[in-house]
């Protein structure tokens, strides 16, 4: 598992570099790979799939344009993260200037989901809704995704101990918006 | 499943998040690859063809050039004005760096957008644009941060001194500001980047761009700085295993108090007789 860890790493990594010297192909292989997730981060986080189109592309695209600069080719995925979080940042702030009412989480649920459910997920919609990007974002990364606090530790750039930290304030204000709205 | 504040387990949080999300449009990828075809990528620096030329034809190209960038600078110094920046964001800049000068966390917060943030270097240094700066954003509005942070100021006894400002756009300022940690006996020279949504503040980035300023008020410079933690390691072993931290954190050399167990005023003193033993 190890072995085959350090393989794909190292495979990311002369993708990453001949991304940066402009080949497409490596950059869609890069993106390939990583579509689903990111896609999936920036939906939840945003609570529309539209705008979590345009976020995601917006994200990549500028990942294309930037990565020469990009130093130090082993943190593409905490940069990328970075991107995308900012552009995730941006359509909230857009979306508040245009007064445009979020997607309700409840939309989304299937139709076998009593009501109960329906009106649980309602009420986590809107405090999860109440939540800066950060806190969604980590709270996104740590239990849609299942990363580990370590993993999610080295992707984001940060000590581990201040990711425990992070995810405790973030968990922490998504009860404290639930108890607030009791 | 009713979700109550007291009943939020980690199963209800994973299963509400699934239904949030969604899997990507299976034309995402096509798009995303079609529009990076026609996108060109930014470098660094350009590419320069190699000239072969004769030393003494060298000589004189480089003497020209010489006296016309002295001329030009001369002449475009008295031509060409900055941008000013405008009245109201200039106003604002005051007020954050005085609010952190202050340890005023209500002044601060005043002039940020609700969902303001602070940018800091990461584990490295030097980054600089967007393309290099990690996943160091922390919102003013995590839960417990700006206290502790301002904190921080407090107990490394900042002073942060505000240079020139410049506009990049309409709505972002760069400005040059040396700061001083007076209990670190430290001074610096950063780039703090101010982007605007009207008269507030969307995200500072503070990022150092002279560890070790030639004029400065201030013994020590981030050079000197790791000359202190060598002659710690080497002098006082045991004193250094308490009071440096065990590997990079969020602000570098500033030593986040989270990853410390000494105080700053122990840190304080051992750079007092580092300085003492210096001289």
């Amino acid at each position: 598992m190890a072995e085959r860890i350090a393989r794909v790493a190292v495979r990311d990594e002369n993708l990453v570099e001949a991304a940066a010297d402009g080949d497409v192909d490596a950059f869609e292989a890069l993106v390939a790979a990583r579509l689903n997730r990111a896609f999936r981060t920036a939906s939840a986080i945003l609570g529309s799939e539209a705008d979590a189109y345009d976020v995601v592309q917006e994200a990549f695209v500028a990942t294309w344009r930037h990565l020469p600069k990009l130093r130090d080719r082993t943190k593409f995925d905490a940069w990328l993260n970075k991107m995308i979080v900012n552009r995730c940042r941006d359509a909230l702030r857009r979306r508040r200037r245009s007064r445009e009412v979020a997607l309700d989480g409840a939309s989304h649920l299937h139709s076998e989901d009593s009501l109960d459910a329906a009106g649980g997920m309602a009420a986590l919609t809107t405090a999860f809704e109440r939540l800066s990007v950060d806190h969604r974002h980590l709270l996104v990364m740590h239990h849609l995704h299942r990363i580990p606090v370590a993993d999610l530790a080295r992707e984001l750039g940060i000590p581990e101990g201040t990711t425990k930290w992070r995810l405790h304030a973030a968990r922490s204000a998504l009860t404290r918006e639930l108890e607030a709205d009791r | 499943m009713t979700i109550r504040s007291d009943h939020l387990t980690d199963d209800a949080i994973t299963q509400f998040l699934r239904t949030r999300s969604a899997d990507p449009d299976p034309g995402l990828l096509d798009d995303i690859v079609r529009t990076v075809g026609a996108t060109p990528q930014d470098h660094p620096w350009l590419p320069l063809r190699p000239l072969v030329l004769p030393r003494r034809t060298l000589l004189v190209v480089a003497m020209a050039l010489l006296l016309a960038s002295l001329g030009a600078v001369a002449v475009g110094s008295m031509l060409v004005q900055p941008d000013p920046v405008p009245a109201v964001q200039q106003n604002t800049i005051r007020d954050v760096v005085g609010a952190m000068n202050a340890r005023d966390l209500p002044a601060l917060r005043s002039t940020f957008a609700a969902d303001g943030n602070l940018g800091f270097p990461s584990v490295d240094a030097r980054a600089g644009s967007e393309g290099e700066v990690l996943m160091s954003d922390w919102s003013l509005e995590l839960e417990g941060f700006p206290e502790v942070w301002m904190g921080d100021l407090a107990e490394w006894g900042l002073a942060a001194e505000l240079g020139s400002c410049r506009p990049q756009s309409e709505s972002t300022v760069a400005c040059a500001v040396v700061t001083r940690w007076h209990v670190l006996q430290l001074e610096i020279g950063e780039q703090w980047t101010f982007e605007f949504d009207g008269d507030r503040v969307t995200r500072l980035e503070m990022v150092r761009v002279d560890p070790d300023p030639p004029n400065r008020v201030l013994p020590l410079g981030l050079v000197d700085l790791e000359r202190w933690e060598a002659w710690l390691r080497e002098t006082h072993p045991e004193q250094a295993e308490r009071l440096l931290p065990s590997g990079p954190d969020i602000f570098g050399h500033f030593y986040f108090r989270f990853a410390l167990d000494a105080s700053p005023e122990e840190i304080g003193a051992s750079i007092r007789e580092y300085l003492a033993n210096r001289r």
